[in-house]
């Protein structure tokens, strides 16, 4: 039995309390391995769900509702700011397997850093999202230096420290998969097997797209360094084109300003301009997001279980010295 | 004087745990004797510590001895409240390098077992160099005056019946049925020297080594398998606070960093730091062994008060006017298996040449409770 202090955290992926055995289950394991732990489950705004009935039964739950609807990122932020363990699990109760829990604590414990979980079989995408997910994550490594863990699941186990790091964090734009490729903790990868297979990845295209821009946009100042570089050279090309139309008017009386060269120079210059507006306008609404002085989330109530601590009857000793 | 030469329980060792045990056992036996090396009681470990009345602040990285630290702190409170300390403020920081807790854990630990936290008030809160603290809280935390607890404790012996025995070593235990101990006198200027003087037999049913520090003496001569220990040699300063400081107390955690507690005894208070406290370290185990008070008597105590003010200056300017009086040494014990994180459970040993003898080594004296429920458990 491990005296080190679990925090699972998840956010309740449903609308319905059909995965309500499966924290019972989850529970179980967690009670059979280790001598302190606590189930975070985050309620992101959900309609009415009859928590009580699962806070009476199952022991160790600490339920934090959110007033409204947040989303993945902010509900894990804020399970996570609340976890008090010397390491934190993310868990989708929908697809991780509760019986992955006591290897992936030992894993974390062992090297000290962020443990990502990975699935064992290949999960099908189709070509597209294959081919876009090749591109980015080349992109993401090559450029941006950014160490993501491919194929990586919901399943994460945060040691404190890294943990610490991550709590300090209050970018509005929150993508926890980005800290932990940027923080600098070790990285290092479980491989399961996962249940219900059908919900890993199930995020739309779009919703892929709007991650990845973010990330983009979050971790790097590169595609603003491509701007300047831009800028840089249409103002040469400006200014190679200025000399080229001082030097024919010097030594070319004949020639009139046509109509073409005007356009054309007009069409780069605002195919230029426009690049620069949309790129900028970006940034500009990424500072204006996160110089907003709201509160990242706020909370409508917190329940716990009925037996929240299992400490009846113990006492600080040991019997060994080592 | 030794009354008896048989005894129910013989407990080798008085400082707070011994003492307290013998009071408890008395309840439960006629005959119990409290053997101490020097010419008072509680003058080692007792005495040379923080003074520090837990209330869990501490041990945010180990949630059993925290919550146990809480539910030890009323009873300790009520029990000796004539041995409390409490009329000052009490302030713990979160440093924001360097610390294994963020202060949004340390909260909502300290909420989770219940023991009061709130955030420090501004005027405290710029007494820190706020590039290098993440937060201050206030909580509630006292302090114990040896000097008062030692009269309380030998007041209660007095009144249960527990006899002692002072300037004496046990130097070696026989394991027979009933067993069987060898006291020698000392001198009284270093315990562990023995005298000429001819030692006593004494005949008992239980032992019970609360020696701290000395433990594995004791196994080393009787021949017991010696218990892993991690001992430390340090070092406490013991200072004046300047004035606008001295009704407060401040810990740094979790880390590197120190504690300012007062020493009611000594009418001051104690500055002890993580980096700089511990001098050196060595594990006690099978093999050469060395007395460690022996060590820390040959030891060159040479003070890092320097260093530990030069740090703490980092991060509480004010305290430059702070005044050095004297340093404490002792030896500290800790359990190996806990030097990766923040617990202090206390090792209460069976040992497996003879179940009667039995090792107790805790490193805080408001956890007595544990020692006495455990007793009653496994004795009783």
């Amino acid at each position: 039995m491990k005296s080190e202090f679990i925090s699972l955290v998840i956010p309740y992926p449903a609308t319905d309390n059909s995965f309500f055995p499966d924290i019972e289950i989850l529970q179980k394991v967690l009670q059979d391995n280790f001598l302190y732990y606590e189930i975070i489950i985050v309620d992101d705004g959900l309609p009415w769900l009859p928590w009580d009935d699962l806070l009476s039964v199952c022991p160790g739950i600490r339920l934090l509702k959110l007033v409204k609807h947040y989303g993945e990122q902010i509900a894990l932020t804020a399970g996570l700011d609340s976890a008090i363990g010397d390491l934190a699990i993310i868990f989708d109760i929908r697809t991780d397997p509760a019986d992955i829990i006591p290897s992936l604590v030992e894993e974390c414990l062992t090297k000290k850093g962020i443990i990502y979980g990975i699935p064992k079989n290949r999960i099908s995408k189709s070509w597209i999202r294959r081919i876009g997910s090749e591109i980015f994550h080349a992109y993401c490594r090559r450029v941006l230096k950014l160490n993501f863990q491919r194929k990586a699941t919901f399943l994460m186990c945060i040691h404190r420290q890294a943990l610490n790091a991550f709590t300090q964090i209050r970018d509005r734009s929150r993508i926890l998969r980005l800290y932990a490729a940027t923080l600098g903790f070790p990285l290092y990868h479980i491989r399961y097997n996962p249940k219900n297979v059908q919900y890993l990845y199930a995020r739309s295209l779009w919703r892929d797209l709007d991650i990845a821009f973010d990330i983009l946009a979050t971790a790097s100042k590169h595609p603003l360094r491509w701007l300047s570089f831009l800028g840089l050279f249409s103002a040469i090309l400006n200014f190679i084109y200025g000399v080229y139309i001082v030097t024919i008017f010097l030594f070319n009386p004949g020639v009139v300003a046509g109509w073409t060269t005007l356009s054309l120079q007009q069409a780069i210059m605002f195919f230029v301009l426009f690049v620069q507006m949309a790129i900028l306008s970006e940034y500009i609404g990424k500072i204006l997001w996160e110089t907003q002085n709201k509160p990242l989330y706020s909370f409508l109530e917190e329940k716990n279980s009925s037996h929240l601590l299992n400490l009846e009857g113990q006492r600080n000793i040991m019997h060994q010295s080592s | 004087m030794i009354k008896h030469d048989f005894y129910d329980v013989i407990i080798i060792g008085g400082g707070f745990y011994g003492c307290s045990l013998a009071c408890f056992l008395k309840d439960h036996f006629s005959k119990v004797l409290v053997v101490e090396g020097h010419d008072d009681l509680m003058q080692r470990a007792s005495y040379v510590n923080q003074a520090r009345v837990h209330n869990g602040y501490h041990y945010p990285r180990h949630f059993l001895t925290a919550v146990r630290s809480h539910s030890s702190f009323l009873r300790f409170v009520k029990d000796y409240e004539s041995c409390v300390v409490s009329d000052f403020k009490k302030y713990y920081g979160i440093a924001k390098k360097f610390s294994k807790v963020s202060a949004r854990q340390f909260q909502a630990t300290m909420e989770r077992i219940g023991s009061f936290i709130e955030p420090a008030p501004p005027a405290i809160s710029s007494l820190f160099n706020s590039d290098l603290m993440e937060s201050v809280f206030t909580v509630q935390e006292y302090a114990f005056d040896s000097h008062k607890l030692k009269l309380h404790v030998i007041e209660k012996m007095k009144n249960q019946g527990v006899e002692t025995l002072l300037n004496h070593k046990v130097s070696h235990i026989q394991n027979q049925n009933p067993l069987s101990l060898k006291v020698t006198p000392v001198d009284k200027n270093s315990p562990w020297d023995e005298c000429s003087q001819p030692s006593t037999d004494l005949k008992c049913t239980w032992v019970f080594n609360t020696t701290y520090g000395h433990i594995n003496d004791i196994l080393n001569t009787s021949q017991f398998k010696l218990i892993p220990l991690k001992q430390e040699i340090t070092e406490m300063s013991i200072i004046n606070l300047p004035g606008e400081l001295q009704d407060k107390s401040f810990t740094i955690m979790c880390g590197p960093f120190f504690s300012i507690m007062p020493f009611p005894s000594l009418n001051a208070w104690t500055l002890s730091h993580v980096r700089y406290t511990p001098h050196n370290y060595w594990i006690e185990n099978q093999g050469s062994f060395k007395s460690s008070y022996q060590i820390l008597n040959e030891y060159k105590k040479i003070s890092a008060y320097p260093y530990m003010i030069q740090d703490v200056c980092r991060y509480m300017p004010s305290m430059q006017k702070s005044e050095y009086l004297k340093s404490l040494w002792e030896v500290k014990t800790t359990l190996p298996s806990m030097e990766h994180n923040d617990g202090r459970p206390i090792l209460f040993y069976r040992h497996p040449e003879n179940a009667n003898v039995i090792s107790i080594m805790g490193g805080k004296i408001d956890n007595i409770y544990d020692v006495i429920d455990e007793v009653k458990v496994q004795i009783l």
